[in-house]
C-alpha cells in the first residue's frame, strides 16, 4: 500500500487496513524505546498513541506532511519517549529529521491529546451499554435508527435521549476530573 | 427532552456545522457572553475526542499484529512445511523442471521475423519525473480484481494481479436531463427518463482514460484481431433500487471523452462484453450518430448543449461522491457538489472580470444553500480582490469539530498548480459519442496501418503481464508472460514504434517492472536484454503515464 493510500484509507474511514500496514513500521520504534530503557509494552502504547495523533493530524484539513509516514510516526514516538524521559530528567533533546514547523505541530497535538485522555478516563466510568452508544454515533458515525436497532431500544429519538444522558453522565466526571486535576 | 439534554445537542449541532446563519450568530454571541457555556463547548468537543480515543484505541489494538511484521512467527513454523511438501511434490512439475533448465532473470523478446532496433528505458530516474496529474487523480486508488482470464492453470511464481481504477459512483435524477463528469474528466450527458427504474439513478463509471489506468488494468484496443486505437475508455453501470438496470430501448446517451494531444482519431462507438480478453465490437446501429463528433480547440463549448464552457455554465452540476471541489480562474468556476449528500444540488457559478457575477444554488437542502452562501461571501470579499489568482478548494462536510470553520478548509495553491487543473476541467477538445450501451464503451477508430504486419514473439524468465503500446497512436495490447513460455503478439506493423511494459507484483516495492522501446525494423536483428527494476505503485504510473511524451 502506497503512503496515499494509507492516508485516503484513514480518511474514509478504512482505518484496519492502513493500521495493519503502519504496524510494520513498529520495530524500528521498538528498538527505540528498548534502547531508551523502556519495555516492549511501553513502545506498544507508545506506538498506539502515535497513531492517534496521526489520525489527528489527517483529520485536519489542512493537513501538511514534509516527511514519509514511518519518519513522522518515528519522530512522533521519539518525541514521546523524550517527553517520558524529561519527566525523569534523563534526556533533554529530540533531534528528528522534521521540519521545525511540523515538530512543533506534534508538540502542539500531543498537549492538546493529554487533554482528551483525561475524558477519556472520564468515559471509563460509563457502563458497557453508554459506552457502546456513544461510540457507534461518535466515532463510528452509525445512525440513531440503527443504534436503536442494534442496542434494543424501541425508536432512534429513546436511542438519541439515551446517547445525551449517557453523554451528561461523562462530562459530569470529567468536569469533576478536570477541577482535581 | 430535559433542557440539559437539549442544550448537549445544540452543542453537538454547532460543532457539526448543523446550525442556520442566524442560529449560529446566537450561538457565538452567547460563546462570547456566557463563560460557562464556553467551558461546556469545550468539554464537549474533549469528550466527543475521548470517545474517538477509545474507538480508535480498540481498532489498534485489534489490527496489532496483524501486519508483516505480526506474521513472522506464522511464517517461522510454517515455511518449512511449505518447503517440505514443495519438494515432495512440485518436483514433478513442469513448471520446475523449466526451472532447472532457465537460470537468468531476464525478459528475451524473440521475434519471429524481425528483431530491433532498441532503446532501452533502463536507468530512467522515476523519481524525478514531472507530477503531471494532480491531487485528486493521483490519489485514485487503484484496488486488485480477479484474475478471470482464461490462461492455462501453469503454477506462477510471480504474482500476476490486477489493478483497476476506483469505481466511481453518482447519483442522477432520471426524470430529468443529468451530466455527470468522472475524475478524469468525461462528460456523460443522459436524456429525461432514459433509463429503466426510478426516479433515483445510481451510475457506477470506470474511466480507463490515462495511460497507467490502461496499462495496470491490462485493457486490450482490438476488434476482432484488428487493432484500433482508442480515444477513451469507459465501463458505466446504472442501478435502481441496488438492482443493475438498462437503458430504455431505443434511448442513448452521450459520452464527451477528452482528447488526448496527438489523438486525432475519427472515432465510433465500440462496446465490449467483459474487461479482460476483450474484443472491441463496433455500434453500428442507426439511431446513434457516427461517426464521433469532435470539438475542436477554439471552439466554444457552449455550441454543444449541456456541455459547460467559458461564460455558459448554467445548469452544470458534475457530482462527485466525496468531494465538493471548488476551481476557478478570472472567467470561470466550477463547482462540484457532493452528490452522496445534496443528491438534488445544482451550482452555476459565472464569474465576470474576477467576480463572482452570478451564483445560483437550487437545493432542498437547507444546510447546504447556508453553507455554501457563507462561504462564497467571505470569498467573494477576502480572495476576488487577488486577481490572477486560482484555487482549488476541497470542502468536508463530515467534521467540522476536527476541521475548524468552513473558511480554514480552504487551502490557496500556486498558479502553475492551477493552471494545471483548470486545464484539466477546462478541455476544449472532446470526442463525443452515442451509445445505446452501458458497459464497456470505447471511441475507437481502426489503426490503418499499410504496413507489412508481423507477429512478435516474447519469452520471460518470470511470470509477468505484458503490454504492447504504439508509442504513436493510442493502441494497446496485452498478453501473459508465463515462464519460458513464449508469447506471440500478432498483426503488429514492421517500422512501427512500440513500448513493450513487463511488470508483477513485488512484496518489497509494489511492482517490479522492465519497460523497453523498440523500433520494429526487418533488417536489424540485436537482442536486448532488460532486467525488471523495482517501483512503487506511484512511480509505476508516473513513468507509464509520461512514456509516450
Amino acid at each position: 500500500m502506497t503512503q496515499d493510500q494509507i492516508i485516503q484509507q484513514i480518511q474514509s474511514g478504512n482505518r484496519e487496513k492502513a493500521f495493519k500496514e503502519l504496524y510494520n513500521y513498529f520495530p524500528k520504534v521498538e528498538a527505540l524505546i528498548l534502547k531508551s530503557g523502556g519495555s516492549k509494552n511501553n513502545a506498544s502504547d507508545i506506538f498506539q498513541e502515535a497513531l492517534i495523533l496521526l489520525f489527528r493530524k489527517l483529520q485536519k484539513c489542512d493537513f501538511v506532511l514534509t516527511s514519509s509516514l514511518e519518519t513522522y510516526l518515528y519522530s512522533v514516538c521519539r518525541f514521546m519517549c523524550y517527553d517520558q524521559n524529561r519527566a525523569n530528567a534523563k534526556q533533554t533533546d529530540w533531534n528528528v529529521n522534521l521540519e521545525e514547523s511540523e515538530q512543533d505541530e506534534i508538540a502542539s497535538i500531543f498537549q492538546e491529546e493529554e487533554k482528551y485522555k483525561l475524558a477519556e478516563t472520564a468515559l471509563q466510568t460509563l457502563g458497557e451499554k453508554c459506552l457502546e452508544i456513544l461510540k457507534m454515533f461518535y466515532h463510528q458515525g452509525v445512525k440513531m435508527a440503527e443504534i436503536a436497532k442494534k442496542m434494543k431500544l424501541s425508536s432512534a429519538k429513546i436511542a438519541k435521549n439515551q446517547k445525551y444522558k449517557c453523554l451528561e453522565k461523562a462530562k459530569q466526571k470529567f468536569v469533576e476530573l478536570r477541577a482535581t486535576k | 427532552m430535559r433542557r440539559e439534554l437539549e442544550e448537549l445537542a445544540l452543542l453537538d449541532q454547532y460543532i457539526d456545522g448543523l446550525l442556520s446563519v442566524s442560529e449560529k450568530k446566537d450561538f457565538e454571541n452567547r460563546l462570547r457572553k456566557e463563560p460557562n457555556f464556553k467551558q461546556a463547548l469545550e468539554d464537549q468537543i474533549a469528550l466527543r475526542k475521548g470517545i474517538e480515543r477509545k474507538g480508535l484505541k480498540e481498532e489498534i489494538h485489534a489490527t496489532k499484529g496483524k501486519g508483516r511484521f505480526g506474521k513472522r512467527w506464522f511464517w517461522v513454523f510454517t515455511l518449512p512445511l511449505l518447503l517440505i511438501i514443495y519438494y515432495l511434490i512440485g518436483n514433478k512439475s513442469e513448471y520446475v523442471q523449466d526451472k532447472k533448465v532457465h537460470k537468468t532473470e531476464q525478459l528475451q523478446p524473440i521475434l519471429n521475423e524481425t528483431v530491433i532496433d532498441s532503446k532501452s528505458l533502463k536507468g530512467l530516474d522515476t523519481n524525478n519525473l514531472p507530477e503531471r496529474s494532480l491531487k485528486p487523480q493521483t490519489n485514485i486508488p487503484r484496488k486488485k480484481v480477479n484474475d478471470s482470464s482464461n490462461q492455462s492453470p501453469i503454477k506462477t511464481e510471480g504474482q500476476l494481479v490486477q489493478f483497476d481504477v476506483e469505481e466511481q459512483m453518482f447519483w442522477i435524477d432520471n426524470s430529468t436531463s443529468s451530466q455527470i463528469t468522472g475524475k478524469d474528466g468525461v462528460i456523460l450527458t443522459f436524456k429525461p427518463n432514459s433509463i429503466e427504474g426510478g426516479d433515483s439513478i445510481e451510475i457506477r463509471l470506470k474511466e480507463y482514460y490515462k495511460y497507467s489506468d490502461i496499462v495496470m488494468r491490462g485493457l486490450s484496443t482490438t476488434s476482432n484481431g484488428k487493432h484500433i486505437e482508442t480515444g477513451g475508455m469507459i465501463n458505466i453501470q446504472a442501478y435502481s433500487n441496488g438492482e443493475k438496470t438498462t437503458l430504455k430501448p431505443k434511448q442513448s446517451y452521450e459520452i464527451a471523452f477528452p482528447k488526448r494531444a496527438g489523438n486525432n482519431i475519427d472515432g465510433k462507438t465500440f462496446y465490449a462484453d467483459s474487461e479482460d480478453n476483450l474484443n472491441w465490437k463496433i455500434d453500428t446501429n442507426e439511431l446513434i450518430q457516427q461517426p464521433c463528433r469532435t470539438i475542436r480547440k477554439g471552439q466554444n463549448l457552449q455550441e454543444i448543449s449541456g456541455l459547460p464552457g467559458p461564460g455558459s455554465l448554467k445548469g452544470f452540476k458534475p457530482a462527485q461522491k466525496y468531494l465538493m471541489r471548488f476551481a476557478f480562474t478570472s472567467e470561470q468556476a466550477m463547482i462540484f457538489v457532493n452528490a452522496e449528500k445534496y443528491p438534488t444540488a445544482r451550482v452555476t457559478v459565472k464569474i465576470v472580470k474576477g467576480k463572482v457575477s452570478e451564483l445560483k444554488i437550487d437545493s432542498k437542502d437547507r444546510n447546504f444553500k447556508t453553507i455554501l452562501l457563507a462561504y462564497m461571501k467571505e470569498f467573494d470579499k477576502e480572495e476576488i480582490k487577488a486577481r490572477g489568482l486560482s484555487y482549488i478548494t476541497d470542502i468536508w462536510f463530515e467534521d467540522p469539530a476536527g476541521c475548524g470553520n468552513i473558511k480554514q478548509k480552504f487551502s490557496k495553491i500556486d498558479q502553475k498548480t492551477a493552471d494545471q487543473l483548470n486545464q484539466t476541467l477546462r478541455v476544449s477538445e472532446y470526442n463525443i459519442i452515442e451509445s445505446l450501451n452501458l458497459g464497456l464503451v470505447n471511441c475507437d477508430a481502426f489503426a490503418n496501418i499499410n504496413r507489412k504486419l508481423i507477429d512478435l514473439n516474447y519469452m520471460t524468465s518470470v511470470d509477468c503481464k505484458l503490454m504492447l503500446m504504439f508509442k504513436e497512436r493510442d493502441v494497446f495490447l496485452s498478453n501473459y508472460g508465463f515462464a519460458y513460455k513464449e508469447r506471440l503478439f500478432t498483426q503488429i506493423p514492421t517500422d512501427e514504434e512500440i513500448i513493450l511494459v513487463a511488470y508483477r507484483e513485488s512484496e518489497e516495492s509494489d511492482f517490479e517492472v522492465c519497460i523497453q522501446e523498440y523500433k520494429t525494423n526487418r533488417t536489424n536483428n540485436n537482442l536486448t536484454l532488460a532486467h525488471f527494476s523495482k517501483m512503487t505503485t506511484d512511480q509505476f504510473s508516473r513513468t507509464i503515464d509520461s512514456i509516450k511524451d
